[in-house]
């Protein structure tokens, strides 16, 4: 039965060449476009290295004091989260960790710009990086305020042509730092972690008693576990409201956040200061978006379903008049459907492959590794169903009203 | 002829209703796209009012420096700057300049009107030779005006015509919260979001680095001579750290910068557009399949028509009308849901931009529909009529 499903399945392909090219052309560059789209959001958002511990982290990056009609957005400063959320007791661990500053060397004449962060030994503790060689500084060296870096792949290769750099002198700005560990590299898009070199914030030059609240650090909380989240915010908030204002400023009211990644996105874009940042809205978006995109391909290959199948009536005359019910010829019908958009998917994801491919290779995002993973493809798996589906019941509907003895007359109005 | 063309559209209105929606959609994915192109090229073609070629675009730290001391040597640092072969101009400057991701932006007032505007402080070296900066209006600051009571300031010329409209600005007086400034001097513009973006406006003010209640500026603008290449970045470092011992030195190269921002501005340009492209090839290719199935289709009608006498240009002329009117009607409906955007102000852009681009899709839906009909029509036209109602 399913076998003969196939085979009229592919006659029909094969007999409207046009349509056929139509319709796989609509199908397949739909989905290409969502797949590199979902591939995007799982490369900022999914659950991977460096965060692999994603759904137990709260990250704090953003200070916001308004007062006397002047208002001051900026990253909290090291005394700041010193002060106030280090001490939080329900976290199982804390990390301060500065946001990315360029430093630079000259070797042979030629300028290395390298993105750099100044963090504590937890940093490691609480991100998961891939070390290819040593590993992250330990509380020791942090207190000490030892030279010690750990840098990317990218960054080890340029400075000293190999990835095999453990030991080796890196300059940065005017001061040398003994490499201990390198990572594979993390794409620019994880905004929390990535980095080319981390080395120990006692080793800045910068003041970091300097009791402004304002600066350039961030604060990563991991929860106990992922039910421990709202324990953790609930005690973050309860410290924040008790900060006393700082003295001689005109600030009177001064908000703190700590949110989830997808929360941080939305607070980012809503440039929301309540507390609770309302993510519902974004994925409605991402959703509505990605649907509205759908729809005029799917409107499109209802449209020439229609066409075709109106074209086959003689054919569902006789099948009728033969006894097939209509049930029957609807599943054949979406039978036929689903199968058109397999093959338009299996060529979206080819599609897709080879447009990721090229993004990787452009440059534009520093060091994307985008890529087409598990979630990825049964997601695309879901869309095809879904549009193979929703192209084709109306048509299969319409179909199955058809009266056998009109349609073998030979009117087919 | 066109109340008879409706009547043929209605009385196919169930399949005709699935094309109404498929022009309808991509009418308002067309206008949508549109709309950000041309708001960006309205933008692209304003003056960017000073220049970034040869500007080296560097940010200080001055760590533990004691405040006193980091305005004795700032002010070392610019005069020794000044000194150097390479450079032609030096300034001591805000850092909200264009593409640095910065903005300070501060409420002026007058009478009525009100408007936040982005503020670029000076503070030391000749600001107008190093950007290239135009003066319209009035004059440039001089010796002297950091230490007025009058609190001189430089406004562009949007902000001018936000104020004063037409008349001459120069003595005027804005005020922002209690504090009076007199505007002296417009310039042609200071645009410091970039080129592709619409822009606040822009007043700049000098303060001195004498001067102890205000804070000291940390980014120096230098004009590079022609020819100099990023190679004297390291003896340029070296010559500014006989100066200022410890600080260091963030240089950028400004056309550098400038090129990055415009990829990063681009780029979501060119996805949409290609996206955008690909919508509508998909929805003219279903649209000539389908027309092109509906002649087929209607053979014995067109052979019918012929018979009694029509034309083959009027049947021509007959398909032809009835994708119009089709087109048509996905307009009006796409155009009223445009003009509530436009209304609501969902896309936050001139007026203007909004006609423009309804005006460039209307012609491109038409334009499409009728690239689509074409050749599907020609070929009911060339329909014998004794061949069509012979199968019949």
């Amino acid at each position: 039965m399913l076998k003969n499903y196939f085979k009229i399945a592919w006659k029909v392909l094969l007999r409207r060449k046009f349509f056929t090219f139509i319709s796989l052309f609509g199908i397949s560059v739909t989905l290409m476009v969502l797949m590199v789209i979902t591939a995007m959001l799982n490369q900022v958002f999914g659950t991977h290295t460096p965060e692999k511990k994603m759904d137990r982290m709260l990250f704090v990056t953003w200070l916001h004091m308004t007062g006397d009609g002047t208002e001051m957005n900026s990253g909290p400063s090291y005394s700041f989260l010193n002060r106030f959320v280090r001490p939080l007791n329900t976290p199982e661990l804390i990390t301060i960790y500065s946001s990315n500053f360029t430093t630079f060397n000259f070797t042979q004449g030629s300028k290395l710009n390298m993105q750099t962060r100044y963090t504590d030994s937890n940093f490691w503790r609480v991100m998961d990086f891939e070390f290819i060689d040593g590993g992250g500084f330990g509380d020791a060296a942090v207190e000490t305020a030892q030279k010690v870096a750990v840098i990317n792949e990218a960054t080890s290769i340029k400075n000293f042509g190999t990835v095999d750099a453990v030991g080796k002198t890196l300059t940065l700005d005017d001061s040398n730092y003994r490499v201990v560990g390198v990572v594979k590299n993390v794409a620019a898009t994880r905004t929390e972690s990535y980095s080319e070199v981390w080395v120990p914030y006692t080793t800045t030059k910068a003041d970091l008693n300097d009791p402004h609240y304002g600066g350039n650090f961030r604060a990563v909380l991991l929860a106990k576990d992922k039910a421990a989240i709202d324990d953790v915010k609930k005690e973050f908030y309860g410290a924040m409201a008790k900060v006393p204002m700082m003295p001689g400023e005109d600030f009177t009211v001064l908000k703190v956040f700590a949110d989830t990644n997808t929360e941080g996105f939305a607070r980012e874009i809503s440039r929301s200061v309540d507390n609770e940042v309302n993510t519902a809205l974004l994925y409605g978006v991402v959703i509505g978006g990605m649907f509205f995109f759908m729809l005029i391909p799917t409107l499109n290959l209802v449209n020439i379903n229609i066409s075709r199948i109106m074209e086959r009536a003689s054919e569902i005359g006789v099948r009728k008049a033969f006894g097939a019910s209509s049930n029957t010829l609807v599943l054949q019908f979406l039978f036929e459907n689903i199968f058109l958009t397999i093959i338009g998917g299996t060529i979206g994801i080819l599609l897709a492959v080879g447009a990721l491919h090229l993004i990787n290779n452009s440059g534009f995002i520093p060091y994307a590794q985008l890529g087409l993973n598990v979630p990825v493809l049964l997601f695309s798996l879901l869309i095809c169903l879904f549009f193979g589906i929703l192209s084709g019941v109306y048509p299969a509907y319409k179909m199955s009203k058809l009266h056998p003895a009109s349609v073998l007359k030979g009117g087919s109005k | 002829m066109i109340k008879h063309l409706f009547k043929l559209v209605w009385n196919r209105r169930r399949a005709n209703f699935l094309m109404i929606m498929a022009i309808f959609f991509s009418f308002l994915v067309l206008f949508g796209t549109i709309s950000v192109l041309v708001n960006s090229w309205q933008n692209y073609k304003k003056p960017l009012g000073f220049e970034p070629e040869r500007i080296w675009y560097v940010n200080i730290q001055h760590y533990q420096t004691p405040k006193d001391e980091v305005r004795v040597i700032s002010e070392q640092l610019v005069r020794k700057l000044q000194t150097l072969p390479e450079i032609e101009h030096v300034a001591l400057a805000s850092g909200n300049a264009a593409y640095s991701g910065w903005s300070n932006m501060m409420g002026l007032t007058r009478g009525n009107l009100q408007r936040g505007i982005n503020n670029v402080t000076i503070q030391g070296g000749d600001f107008k030779s190093t950007m290239d900066l135009n003066v319209v209006e009035g004059r440039w600051f001089q010796d002297g005006d950091e230490f007025s009571n009058q609190n001189p300031m430089v406004i562009t010329q949007d902000i001018k015509q936000f104020f004063f409209g037409n008349e001459s600005a120069a003595g005027k007086k804005l005020k922002s919260g209690d504090k009076e400034f007199t505007v002296i001097g417009v310039i042609e513009a200071y645009r410091t979001n970039g080129e592709l973006n619409s822009d606040a406006g822009t007043f700049m003010r000098v303060s001195s680095l004498a001067d102890t209640s205000r804070w000291v500026e940390n980014t120096l603008y230098l004009r590079m001579k022609p020819g100099v290449t990023s190679g004297i970045e390291e003896k340029l470092l070296k010559e500014a750290g006989s100066v200022a011992t410890g600080w260091k030195l963030d240089v950028k190269y400004m056309d550098q910068m400038r090129a990055s921002y415009m990829k990063e501005n681009l780029t979501p340009l060119l996805i949409f557009a290609i996206i955008c492209a690909f919508l509508i090839l998909n929805v003219a290719l279903g649209i000539f399949g389908v027309l092109w199935y509906n002649i087929n289709k209607r053979y014995s009608e067109i052979g019918l028509r012929r018979a009694l006498g029509a034309t083959a240009n009027q049947i021509y002329k007959q398909f032809l009308g009835e994708i119009l009117v089709l087109a048509t009607l996905g307009l009006v409906l796409g155009s009223f849901f445009a003009i509530q955007f436009v209304l609501l102000d969902v896309m936050g852009m001139q007026p203007e931009v909004y006609y423009y681009a309804l005006g460039i899709s209307i012609v491109m839906i038409y334009l499409l529909v009728i690239v689509c009909a074409f050749q599907p029509s020609r070929q009911a036209a060339a329909i014998h009529p004794a061949l069509a109602l012979h199968e019949e």
